[in-house]
């Protein structure tokens, strides 16, 4: 009997398990025919968790090869990874409209089909890997730990939680030109993971894992609001999304999630759905848990102090305490236990789920803050733009342009560009989105600078517009 | 035990009372933080020379080969992040935990 020759873990190849570039992309492509992806003429999708636009006639011309670094997590290509993995991770979770079913019905049969299942299935990996292979550049955890060094290590944590006394998001929604604008604006980029609140975590309320599943459980139906409706968190925030005139319904403002929202977002389903991740996402709860309590409270206050007293900030404070609580948890009840249980083999995975939340949470709120800076500044880069046109006639060394003609009603589903952009419209006229109900005019003879890495999208509003794409690379070159 | 935090792009030494440890990769993504005293007579193994296709570090003292896979298996507990490090070193027992920037050739540059 011949037996198979045992290959060590740490020599087995660390590519998806489709080894074949072009069997991805021809499977990615092929996931994108389908109607549910493609280009719409709205600004939201409302009530109707399936269609989400994701640019598909572009999937051929990106290249997913090789993993992104960390400098390019926000760039288009990584925006389109991340589209693309949430809806697939989303197709595990059940999701069905309010109001219409019927309507939707194909809709719904096609997200949850057999097609989409088994591309889904050869994509998947690959956007995985492509996605959060970065990580394991960019965080090294290492040497000999113990149950006694990881104490202290999150002990040392725990306590600069408590001296923390920023919070770079408050800061940024009172700062803000328009606060209301970006405190609403931060509220859907929550909401993409919040109205489906615990989802990933749910994930893992299957198996047979002893002790700490039950603690898990405890976890979980904290989040569920224990079967009670109206106590689940996900309709706190319903309610939190309400109360400034917000639609609560799933993925309405899928446009308008920031790459790095998505991101972070997948990161949780991609510790969870791989239960081969198990410790990493322990460390990571536990870190999301923790910096969630600082963070609610604030939240709460911030928003009460731009919005008055109708703001709906129950999902904070319950927050701002449960968490409290969750964080005592799943350090006390499943993390130390854990490492009695299976050894200290497994708390550099847990730290580095940890590390992983951290980073990940930090570069979304970079990104958040870069955009409602970016957004703020809209009449700046406006008024910036006939200086830069007349550098660029009079360059000897002129950018790359690419001129568009469109019709009225024509909308450009939101993307970003992974340099500095000239958008100066030659006839007709424009407007510019920089985020949901947030906009510039842009006549002939105008136009705008786009940021790379900023959100943006545009709708024509002539009969007919003609306007160009310089890219310029980087604006400061073309303002002197 | 004691955490310490500190810039990896400045600092690469660590002084926890009479332990020594130094920062050091093979492939600049993993980093440890291994102790500095050559297990032979305690020769300063971050001015030694680094074989990385031989996982070994060349003491200056003795020329003795030390394996890196055993002075990671007892490095101490570390995370570098863009940034920043944290590492846990033994309780120094009241003496300050210092760091410092001193010329470390044990490592890939």
């Amino acid at each position: 009997m011949q037996h198979k020759k045992h290959i060590p873990l740490d020599e087995r190849s660390k590519s998806p398990v489709v080894e074949d570039y072009d069997v991805f992309a021809q499977c990615l492509q092929a996931y994108g025919e389908s109607d549910l992806y493609a280009d719409i003429e709205t600004w939201l999708v409302e009530d109707n968790p399936y269609r989400r636009p994701l640019r598909p006639h572009v999937f051929k011309y990106l290249d997913f090869r090789k993993p992104l670094t960390r400098e390019e997590l926000l760039t288009y290509t990584s925006l389109t990874a991340s589209r693309t993995l949430l809806t697939l991770y989303e197709s595990d979770f059940v999701l069905l409209p309010r109001r219409d079913l019927a309507s939707k019905r194909a809709d719904l049969e096609e997200f949850y089909g057999r097609r989409a299942q088994v591309l889904g299935a050869v994509v998947r990996p690959w956007l995985e890997s492509y996605l959060f292979s970065f990580l394991d550049d960019t965080i090294s955890v290492s040497g000999r730990w113990t149950l006694a060094s990881m104490k202290e290590y999150f002990e040392s944590f725990l306590a600069e939680e408590r001296r923390r006394t920023e919070c770079p998001m408050a800061s940024t929604l009172l700062a803000s030109a328009d606060p209301a604008h970006a405190a609403r604006t931060c509220l859907l980029q929550l909401a993409g993971d919040f109205l489906l609140e615990s989802s990933a975590m749910g994930r893992n309320a299957g198996g047979h894992y002893g002790p700490l599943q039950s603690e898990m459980f405890k976890i979980l139906i904290d989040e569920l609001g224990y079967g009670v409706h109206q106590t689940r968190h996900s309709s706190l925030y319903e309610g939190a999304l309400e109360s400034v005139g917000l639609a609560s319904t799933p993925h309405t403002y899928w446009q308008f999630y920031l790459g790095s929202s998505l991101l972070l977002n997948n990161y949780y389903n991609y510790v969870c759905r791989n239960h081969g991740r198990f410790f990493r996402y322990l460390g990571a709860l536990f870190q999301a848990e923790t910096a969630f309590i600082a963070l609610c409270r604030r939240m709460a206050d911030t928003l009460r102090q731009i919005f008055g007293p109708r703001v709906d900030v129950r999902y904070f404070q319950e927050h701002a305490h449960i968490d409290g609580h969750h964080s005592r948890m799943v350090y006390d009840k499943m993390i130390l236990p854990a490492v009695e249980m299976f050894g200290e083999g497994i708390i550099p995975d847990i730290v580095r789920g940890f590390e992983e939340g951290k980073l990940l949470t930090d570069i979304a709120t970079q990104d958040f803050i870069d955009q409602v800076a970016w957004s703020d500044g809209s009449a700046h880069w406006k008024s910036l733009a006939p200086a830069i046109h007349r550098n660029i006639e009079k360059s000897h060394d002129k950018p790359r342009v690419q001129r568009f003609v469109e019709p009225r009603g024509e909308l450009s589903v939101t993307h970003v560009h992974d340099g500095d952009e000239l958008c100066f419209i030659q006839s007709g006229t424009m407007r510019f989105v920089t985020g949901h109900e947030r906009s510039v005019l842009l006549h002939a003879g105008e136009g705008t600078v786009i940021r790379r890495n900023r959100l943006h999208g545009a709708i024509i509003e002539s009969d007919e517009c003609t306007y160009d794409i310089h890219s310029i690379g980087e604006v400061q070159r073309w303002l002197s | 035990m004691a955490v310490v935090t500190f810039d990896p792009g400045h600092a690469r030494f660590v002084i926890a009372g009479n332990l020594r440890f130094f920062l050091s990769t093979t492939d600049g993504h993993v980093f440890h933080l291994l102790r500095a005293a050559c297990p032979h007579r305690g020769g300063p193994l971050h001015l030694g020379q680094l074989d990385a296709d031989a996982g070994t570090i060349r003491c200056p003292w003795h020329d003795g080969e030390v394996s890196l896979r055993c002075l990671q298996r007892d490095a101490a507990p570390l995370v570098v992040r863009p940034g920043s490090a944290t590492a846990v070193v033994p309780d120094p027992g009241g003496e300050p935990i210092t760091v410092d920037g001193r010329l470390v050739l044990a490592t890939r540059r």
